[in-house]
């Protein structure tokens, strides 16, 4: 009885001793330093030449004469936060120079956006999910000061007053 | 009957007893336990004391560029260059005492030997390829940008490890040095990144091992 006593009283400590050895450690790699860092969810939205932004905003600062910012074409999420205008200025206002064009185009290489489509009476944006394909947004208490050029890609229809009527691309004011 | 139960149950509670002891060796043994860093305060010398001196190294913060899948993050735009800097210093316990008092070497020179291991080794070549300089900066200040000791020596891999050695004589009189690293890393970008850099990451995470120590 005495034997059976000792042998549980030993598996008791064992027990206690088994979760000091898996609680009080602290793992260390014996004094050297692990670090990781996380990827950002932003994008390169646009490029001037070669130089790529995640910020509309920030190419339309950095721009000068005869630069072409090219947006990407693809966003079609009016929410979109990469493909949102912004600026850190204080005043808010973002000019595009004399001599820059912005272009937001509908398809990627669509050199000459503006495309007439012949005798259609489809409105694109009427139909937004089928033909825009690509959203840029002016951020909220942004002002834009054209002095440039910006041009906005679409098919035009002959038959419908002006309105897009294929493949377009938008800016939204909110 | 009863006396055979007895025996049994023994039987049971030995083999027990043995299990939780190889538990309990699993779990000291399983895991590489060491001192933190946060206990060099604890090591009791006095001044003049033989120590090891890198019993009193303690890495501080990091600095890493900022990244997305098409690249260097910099002011909103993608950058090619990109880098790492680690801060770390050592800090011996009495500020009477001197860095100086504890250097084994001849001519009196503080080595300092650098280990980095990188964590992505899927992204081929990040060392020979991607890596372009290595620099040191020394100071009794903290984060001085003063990055002007070059390696004596590297030696690496492609891919994982990438060793420097540095030797510097000046701020030696004193008790705390301030070292920081820079490992200075030029990228491809946008589609190029994404595809031999972003791509190759694990969960798209940058990850890393460093390691200083006076030789």
């Amino acid at each position: 009885m005495k034997k059976r006593m000792l042998t549980f009283l030993i598996s008791i400590g064992l027990i206690a001793c088994a979760e000091v050895g898996y609680s009080s450690w602290i793992l260390s790699n014996n004094n050297s330093l692990f670090y990781e860092k996380n990827s950002s969810d932003k994008v390169a939205v646009c490029k001037i030449g070669s130089t790529y932004y995640t910020n509309i905003g920030k190419a339309i600062e950095k721009s000068v004469a005869n630069d072409v910012i090219e947006v990407f074409p693809g966003n079609t999420d009016r929410n979109s936060l990469s493909y949102t205008i912004t600026t850190e200025k204080e005043d808010k206002t973002l000019t595009i120079p004399q001599g820059v064009t912005l272009n937001i185009p509908y398809e990627t290489g669509k050199a000459n956006n503006k495309v007439a489509s012949g005798t259609t009476g489809v409105h694109a944006l009427a139909n937004r999910a089928t033909y825009c394909k690509s959203s840029v947004i002016l951020g909220d208490g942004i002002t834009l000061i054209n002095n440039g050029t910006i041009e906005i890609g679409g098919y035009i229809g002959a038959n419908a007053g002006g309105n897009p009527s294929g493949c377009t691309a938008e800016i939204i004011v909110n | 009957m009863k006396k055979k139960l007895s025996i049994k149950l023994n039987h049971y509670i030995f083999i027990l007893s043995l299990i939780l002891i190889s538990c309990v060796g699993v779990g000291f043994s399983s895991w590489i336990t060491g001192p933190s860093n946060k206990d060099n305060a604890n090591v009791d010398t006095n001044v003049g004391d033989v120590i090891d001196i890198n019993n009193y190294i303690k890495y501080g913060t990091v600095e890493i560029f900022d990244y997305c899948k098409h690249g260097v993050i910099k002011d909103e735009t993608i950058v090619e260059n990109g880098d790492v800097i680690i801060n770390f210093s050592i800090e011996l316990k009495y500020p009477n005492d001197k860095i100086l008092n504890h250097i084994s070497s001849v001519n009196n020179d503080l080595t300092i030997s650098t280990e980095f291991s990188n964590g992505s080794p899927n992204v081929s070549a990040i060392f020979s390829t991607y890596l372009q300089s290595v620099d040191l900066s020394v100071s009794a200040l903290e984060y001085s940008n003063a990055f002007d000791i070059r390696p004596t020596k590297n030696e690496y891999d492609t891919s994982k490890t990438y060793n420097s050695s540095f030797s510097t004589n000046t701020n030696l009189e004193i008790s705390k040095l301030f070292f920081r690293i820079k490992y200075s890393f030029q990228f491809p970008v946008y589609t190029d990144f994404n595809t031999y850099v972003f791509a190759k990451l694990n969960r798209g995470k940058f990850w890393f091992d460093f390691k200083a120590e006076v030789k």
